[in-house]
């Protein structure tokens, strides 16, 4: 009761106040809706304010604006020259140049880069369209490359994680190269040059240098600079929908080389590689499996060696993905793989695979049973023409690598 | 001592919210009520000129959900529950008679590009569409673009039919035409410029031009059939967003997602397939009216409606699924890729100048844009009534008109595209008209006779009701209150009578009920207001209960 009669006191002492309230220079109100509605604007035109954006929608914009994504590689003129020269060299900055005249049937390209891990590489390049609206290109060019830490476990399938060693290439490749389609599918290609190759010591700390645990018997061409003169041919069927993000189509290539010492016979050895790769789609486009086998072989001629970072290799993100890249080496080597893959939306599919693969001396030697497997899932994020990031999980007896890669699967 | 504190603040407050409310000066109707047009009287001159980012426009929608999200009331209709004519919308079909030409004339009231060489002023090499802007030979400034190599006819035929359909509803469009044009029509002068790929402008070439035609599709003359859309009148200052209000114009008082008309366009984009309904498919320009300068508000850029793409025919996803969508994205994931999207099982006929277009598999309600759309979102059944009414407007003879601006090549196409929005009309129809109590055209003569209809059965959407139930009121409009009068009357017809003592003040209310066993949700009344005027009665208030 005491709280009832404080409420009316209350009521009586406050009504007055908020009577008062209202009672200031109040505008008259509205006698029309038309009215009530200019009040409205006419109480908002005091406080106009200029449109602004937030800080992710500025940033957006100026990525657009700027065309940032297009400078990062533009047609013509300097770019930069950015990520790994190669699997394992780190994560690399330069910056290349490049001019496309004579309509832009010619290329002239030139680029420098330099990883953290001091891997550099430097490259001059030509390229000719010589008949307009016909799809052959020349090409030549000049390749510098200095791998400072690059990864060798020994020779054959029975080699050991805890034999990596690290070595150092440093190599100079000029070549000329012919490259045909016909038809849409049929592309054929021929390539010669000179490639000189020096071995050195590796300089990754956390693994002795290759000369402390090979030898010339065990690592084939350890103790030489190396000079080779080279031929290479291929023919190949082209049948996928997209280069970039294959969903249907395959891809059959067969290529052959010579490689000869222009030093004396040592490392004389001839070339094979047999590459077959198709997408299957499973009802459409959305869903589908991917196979993958490759096969590659280097003979020696005669007495001649193949010296061992020549020689075809089997593990890493196109490959073997449980495994290290370059983990298993040797003259031949075979690789297959299987994947499953479906859309999860348009930006996304997923992928479940089984790789497997080999080395040996020979083709022959490379029986099932030695088979190396691995198996995972992973992510590839993508648009329609192209997967540009590539998320792989992959296990073996031996190892989990996960992989990030620019770009889709099987490109190697 | 706290509690007593608290009470007495609380019983203080109380008090000066009844006091005030008692004092509220608003009435429920004014005298100009209903407004047939927002009165826009402010000058909107500082205005400045804004860009949106496409991608922070996607982003933005899909993940973070702008604006309000509250069910309420679209804030902009008029008290009959219409949308007023403004910068934004002018009522045509359903509201003022629109003949079977008028559809097919559209907004092109100026006529279409002088006849002669065009000037090419400038080229456009990136984003989706190429294209140029050209001046004919008497002056006009106008934009043309290209049907997709794989598609000819389809993007400017799609285009050409949403223009007409998007102007019949009410919106304001650009002036677009067919046109054809050769190589040599176009002059390339000094003056004219293009962007390269890096943004930076330099002169336009002749080369330029024969790469930009080769992106297009070629008549079997050689030449081009293009869209020439012609500049907006005014000065354009960017694009409006689905949400919020444009900070610098003293007219846009009303949140964009609670505006009845763009709240409607959802039903409207679902018709004709409208996925691009986005913010850089809008713009706003800057023009001198009655001695002020308003801001007007334009949907622009129809190339992907219908079954084009623009640049290629619509993907099944279109329409179907955001481009980002957790639920089915989860599913195929888990599954592995065995639980199937249904519409990607959708079967397209074989037009390439339709694209993918059909009306089988297709439901209004699932209807979506490419990304979420807070306006869209915020539709309620009153807003997709309102909107439903005027697609249900259109006769199959416009429909046919739209579609014969296309200017098809292929009589099955045009015939085609025909059935398929005639189609999609009649099911737009059937969703929203019967989604909530179905009745118009209220009217109460001098006798006291109330007539109304019920559009859903009109159309045949739904079979005669029950009945309906009448309950009589009168209304106070200075303090809006209701009082009931006599018992709810109950008849078979779309007629009831008043009784006389709710004739004898200067409001009349009354709320209608349908009986109708297949959609108990029309129990839900509308509410229909009178007011007196010389010689009997005006309708002055239409509100649907039940949506709140």
């Amino acid at each position: 009761m005491p709280r009832f009669l404080a409420a009316l006191v209350a009521c009586c002492l406050l009504e007055p106040v908020a009577a008062f309230a209202q009672t200031g220079p109040q505008p008259a109100a509205p006698a029309t809706r038309a009215d009530a509605l200019d009040a409205q604007r006419a109480a908002r035109e005091l406080a106009l304010a200029v449109e602004r954006r937030n800080w992710l929608e500025r940033t957006l914009f100026f990525v657009e604006d700027k065309r940032v994504l297009e400078r990062l590689n533009p047609p013509e003129g300097f770019y930069p020259n950015l990520g790994s020269i190669r699997i394992g060299s780190g994560f690399g900055y330069g910056v290349g140049y490049r001019q496309r005249p004579a309509r832009g049937r010619v290329l002239v390209d030139a680029s420098g880069k330099l990883t953290h891990r001091g891997y550099q590489t430097a490259q001059t390049h030509i390229a000719v369209q010589p008949m307009a609206g016909r799809p052959v290109e020349f090409s030549t060019g000049t390749v510098w490359y200095d791998f400072t830490q690059e990864d060798f476990f020994g020779l054959g399938r029975a080699t050991s994680r805890a034999d990596r060693v690290s070595y150092r290439l440093e190599g100079l490749d000029t070549f000329a190269q012919l490259q045909a389609r016909k038809a849409g599918w049929l592309v054929v290609r021929g390539r010669v040059g000179f490639h000189r190759m020096v071995i050195d010591s590796g300089t990754d700390a956390r693994f002795p240098s290759v000369e402390e645990t090979f030898t010339e018997a065990t690592a084939p061409g350890l103790r030489n600079a190396l000079t080779l003169a080279y031929a290479q041919t291929s023919a190949g069927v082209d049948t996928r929908d997209q280069v970039g993000n294959t969903r249907s189509g395959g891809f059959y290539n067969l290529s052959m080389g010579m490689f000869r010492d222009r030093r004396g016979d040592s490392f004389n050895f001839n070339r094979i590689d047999v590459r077959a790769m198709h997408v299957i789609p499973i009802f459409d486009k959305k869903r589908g499996i991917a196979l993958n086998a490759m096969a590659s072989r280097s003979d020696p001629v005669g007495d001649s060696r193949v010296p061992f970072y020549l020689m075809p290799t089997v593990g890493g993100s196109d490959s073997i993905r449980g495994f290290r890249e370059f983990r298993f080496r040797d003259a031949a080597a075979v690789n297959l793989n299987a994947e499953y893959r479906w859309e999860a939306f348009s930006g996304l599919d997923l992928a479940l695979f089984v790789d497997a693969g080999d080395v040996g001396p020979t083709w022959r030697s490379l029986v099932g049973k030695n088979l190396k497997t691995s198996w995972g899932g992973g992510f590839r994020f993508n648009t329609n023409r192209r997967v540009f990031l590539r998320v792989d999980i992959a296990s073996s007896r031996e190892d989990t690598r996960v992989w990030v890669r620019m770009g889709p699967v099987f490109r190697r | 001592m706290t509690r007593h504190l608290h009470a007495v603040l609380l019983a203080g407050l109380l008090a000066a919210a009844v006091s005030h409310r008692g004092r509220a000066a608003s009435p429920a109707y004014y005298p100009d009520d209903p407004l047939a047009a927002d009165p826009e009287l402010r000058d909107a001159a500082k205005v400045g000129e804004r860009e949106i980012s496409d991608p922070y426009d996607f982003l933005e929608n899909t993940f973070f959900k702008p604006g309000d999200h509250a069910n309420q009331r679209a804030v902009n209709v008029n008290t009959i529950d219409e949308v007023p004519d403004s910068s934004w919308f002018t009522g045509r079909i359903g509201v003022t008679p629109v003949s079977v030409a008028d559809i097919g004339r559209g907004p092109n009231v100026s006529g279409p590009p002088a006849p002669g060489p065009w000037t090419v002023v400038s080229g456009k090499s990136d984003g989706i569409t190429p294209g140029f802007t050209v001046r004919d030979q008497a002056g006009g400034l106008w934009f043309i673009k290209f049907d997709p190599v794989s598609n000819p006819e389809m993007a400017t035929g799609a285009e050409m039919i949403a223009t007409k359909l998007f102007w019949g509803l009410g919106y304001h469009v650009p002036e677009n035409y067919l046109a054809v044009v050769g190589a040599d029509d176009l002059v390339v002068t000094d003056q004219a410029t293009i962007r390269d790929v890096l943004g930076h402008r330099r002169a336009l070439t002749r080369t330029d031009v024969t790469d930009l035609l080769a992106k297009g599709a070629r008549r079997t003359d050689g030449r081009y059939r293009v869209m020439a859309s012609r500049a907006l009148p005014g000065t354009p200052v960017g694009p409006f967003k689905y949400y919020g209000t444009r900070a610098d114009d003293p007219n846009d008082i009303f949140p964009h997602e609670h505006r009845r008309e763009l709240r409607g366009l959802r039903a409207f984009s679902a018709w004709l397939n409208h996925d691009d309904s986005r913010a850089v498919n809008s713009l706003d320009t800057l023009v001198a009216t009655a001695g002020r300068t308003v801001v007007r508000h334009h949907l622009i850029d129809f190339g992907s409606t219908l079954g084009s793409a623009s640049v290629a025919a619509q993907k099944p996803r279109a329409g179907n699924e955001y481009l980002w969508e957790a639920r089915p994205t989860l599913l195929t994931m888990l599954s592995f890729g065995f639980w199937v999207r249904p519409w990607i099982k959708v079967q397209y006929p074989n037009y390439p100048s339709i694209g993918n277009l059909e009306a089988a598999y297709f439901w209004p309600e699932r209807w979506k844009p490419e990304y979420p759309n807070v306006a869209f979102d915020n539709a309620r059944g009153d807003d997709l009534f309102w909107a439903a009414r005027r697609v249900m407007a259109f006769s199959d003879e416009q429909i046919q008109a739209a579609v014969k601006s296309a200017e098809y090549s292929s009589e099955g196409a045009a015939a085609y595209m025909t059935d398929v929005i005639i189609a999609r009309r009649d099911k737009v129809g059937l969703r929203w008209l019967t989604a909530v109590n179905p009745l118009v055209r209220f009217a109460l003569d001098a006798e006291g006779v109330l007539t109304f209809g019920n559009v859903a059965t009109e159309t045949r959407r739904a079979s005669a009701p029950d009945g309906y139930s009448v309950a009589w009121s009168t209304f106070d409009n200075t303090t809006g209150l209701a009082t009931g009068v006599g018992t709810t009357a109950s008849v078979d017809t779309e007629r009831a009578q008043a009784p006389a003592a709710v004739l004898a003040g200067e409001f009349v209310e009354a709320a209608i009920h349908t009986r109708h066993p297949r959609f108990p949700e029309w129990r839900r009344p509308v509410v229909a207001h009178f007011r007196r005027v010389a010689g009997g009665w005006r309708l002055v208030g239409i509100r649907r209960d039940g949506l709140d």
